[in-house]
């Protein structure tokens, strides 16, 4: 079994241990924009020109105010849309010309808001994670005979706290409970390009806490790309290794997250005073400034 | 960790099939008891009789268990537990068409009387412009539907809904130009109807199609789980949704087609069936691709043998759709209070 306990993790994690921290280097990019563009039918580009490469082994939070293209930009990443110009390679491939069940080996996605039709129960939709693994993919051999995904179902569901939720219909879960089923899934998945758009954004500070600090031990050990769209900028400052700002569907600015989430930068672009307190960035309305 | 087998599938599908050929049996057995008089009959009768119930309860199985799988397909591919095979206007086109046949159709065997194997192809009643009718209303349906070369559950719902009520003026307007006496006919055929007459070759057509539709349905079954979350939840765990959709919409109109030729336009079984295995097993497709169908056939069948045994009863046999709306329309009420049946 290829999952890690988060007994080990902790034990793993250390921030102050260079080693585990490699610097990116471009020939470690995973997932690579190139100029893309993307335009909902008769409105502004949603995404305008976005060039940005991402790193396996790092969370990378994707910031900016409403309707600035970040959940777009992770949908072209995901391939669900199609950019109108440029390309996004994933380990060097278009991701277009990839199979279906190649790019589901690559790359999960989560959604802001997961829909399910009909009232399957928890575990099943956990388990739909291994869709992809299960089935043959164009030259490649099955995984395996027997079943993978069972042992990492559990684990899934144990890491994400929806255990004891296994055999409830997903029609009675709260919408945080619900995130945590997508979330479970997608980790399920296990693919090395995770995609999450406003993952924390339905969780209780303990789920939140406990979902970032399992993510960055994905990335640190499992050498994961996490690509992650929040609104949260405290958290982006305090847990991701990149952040990049998305501004009008234009990339504003990238890079470490105390060198772009710096008054400078934000002011303009969430039209907010921002003052940076004990680590924390502090927020206020301009005009009471 | 050994994956356990989904035997629960395989004993479903045994045990259903066994339950669907007792109730085939069933009916075989029961009809109406002396002419003329209000009794029923339990017994095989004699070798010509039978012959004619075989028939009969043949086309009443093909035609539930087609609309059954078509319901399935549809609730599952527009994500809608309110979709039947005729919200994709597959029934109006279906009497459009024999509206058609009615008004024109001694001008059209006539236009074609030189050719023989036309004059036959088009003597076999109301079947062929039924299937006709169908046919051009499900294209339309589908080119409207689609929305960046993939069909959208949303578009493809408004899509049947408007071109179902066209198709309703359309056959009003035809009514009106048919003599008062031919107007019986077409309000019976819009509530269903199966006979003993069904010809031989199109029950065979029908019952060929039905098994291309439910084995091409039965691979599609974990696929169309996983389409039951949104396209782009879907879409990342591997499911091309266009060419899903595509299929399933074509068997669905395929397994309606086969239904309509052999028992025109039935309401309520292809929409109820879907639900009542769903409140019974779950969501899961690929039993409600087993389960569904069998039902839908058991019930048409018991249906159908309830009209063939009381026409004493209703100065003649009544429509077979009269029935399944009746019985269906409050057990489905009834689930619905007892159940939560609507996810």
């Amino acid at each position: 079994m290829d999952v890690i306990s988060l007994g080990d993790m902790n034990m793993l994690m250390d921030r102050n241990n260079p080693d585990l921290l490699p610097e990116a280097s471009p020939a470690d990019a995973v997932l690579t924009a190139t100029d893309v563009r993307f335009q909902y039918a008769s409105s502004q580009p949603a995404v305008d020109g976005v060039t940005v490469p991402l790193y396996a082994g790092e969370v990378a939070m994707i910031v900016g105010p409403n309707g600035s293209g970040k959940s777009t930009l992770l949908q072209l990443l995901s391939g669900h849309l199609t950019p109108s110009a440029g390309t996004v390679t994933a380990q060097g491939q278009n991701i277009r010309h990839l199979h279906p069940l190649k790019r589901a080996g690559l790359m999960s996605y989560v959604p802001q808001a997961p829909q399910v039709s009909f009232a399957y129960r928890v575990r099943d939709i956990v388990a739909m994670g291994s869709w992809a693994q299960l089935r043959r993919r164009p030259g490649e051999e099955k995984v395996s005979e027997d079943n993978p995904g069972v042992d990492r179902i559990i684990q899934a569901m144990w890491d994400l706290d929806i255990h004891a939720l296994a055999q409830r219909t997903y029609d009675e879960l709260s919408a945080g409970e619900r995130q945590r089923v997508a979330i479970a899934r997608a980790l399920v998945q296990d693919a090395p390009i995770m995609l999450l758009d406003e993952p924390t954004a339905a969780l209780d500070i303990w789920h939140q806490l406990e979902l970032l600090h399992h993510l960055k031990s994905l990335a640190q050990i499992r050498r994961k790309a996490v690509i992650w769209v929040t609104h949260d900028l405290n958290h982006a400052r305090a847990h991701a290794d990149r952040v990049l700002i998305m501004d009008a569907g234009k990339l504003a600015a990238h890079g470490k997250a105390d060198q772009v989430l710096t008054p400078e930068i934000l002011e303009p672009i969430y039209r907010v005073h921002v003052a940076a307190r004990d680590g924390n960035l502090v927020f206020s309305r301009s005009a009471d400034s | 960790m050994k994956a356990p087998k989904p035997l629960s599938l395989n004993v479903m599908a045994v045990a259903g099939v066994l339950m669907t050929l007792f109730i085939f049996a069933l009916c075989l057995a029961i009809g109406p008891g002396a002419p003329g008089q209000r009794s029923v009959s339990l017994g095989f009768p004699g070798w010509a009789i039978l012959q004619l119930r075989l028939t009969r309860v043949a086309a009443a199985a093909i035609a539930g268990g087609a609309l059954g799988l078509a319901g399935v397909l549809l609730q599952g591919l527009l994500r809608n537990p309110l979709a039947d095979p005729f919200v994709l206007g597959i029934s109006s086109g279906s009497t459009v068409g024999v509206m058609i046949w009615i008004v024109f159709g001694d001008v059209l065997l006539q236009s074609v009387a030189g050719h023989p194997w036309l004059v036959s192809f088009f003597s076999n009643g109301q079947s062929i412009p039924a299937l006709a009718g169908a046919i051009a209303a499900t294209l339309l349906v589908f080119l409207l539907g689609r929305r960046n070369g993939i069909l959208q559950p949303m578009t493809l719902i408004l899509s049947g809904v408007v071109i179902s009520t066209i198709g309703g003026a359309l056959v009003m307007l035809l009514n009106n130009m048919v003599p008062y006496g031919a107007r019986a006919d077409i309000l019976s055929y819009m509530f269903g109807y199966i006979s003993e007459g069904t010809s031989h070759t199109l029950l065979l057509t029908a019952g060929l199609a039905l098994a291309v539709a439910w084995a091409g349905a039965l691979t599609l079954g974990g696929a169309m789980n996983i389409a039951s979350l949104s396209d782009a939840e879907a879409h990342s765990l591997g499911i091309k949704l266009s060419s899903l959709r595509l299929s399933a919409f074509a068997l669905a109109a395929l397994a309606t087609a086969a239904s309509i030729t052999v028992a025109g336009p039935i309401g309520f079984v292809g929409l109820i069936c879907p639900h009542v295995c769903r409140g019974l097993f779950g969501p899961d497709q690929r039993q409600l691709l087993i389960t569904s169908p069998l039902l839908a056939a058991i019930f048409l069948m018991l249906a159908d043998t309830f009209v063939r045994s009381t026409g004493a009863w209703f100065n003649g046999e009544l429509p077979v759709g009269v029935i399944t709306a009746l019985c269906g329309g409050p057990f489905f009420l009834y689930l619905l209070q007892r159940r939560r049946i609507w996810m």
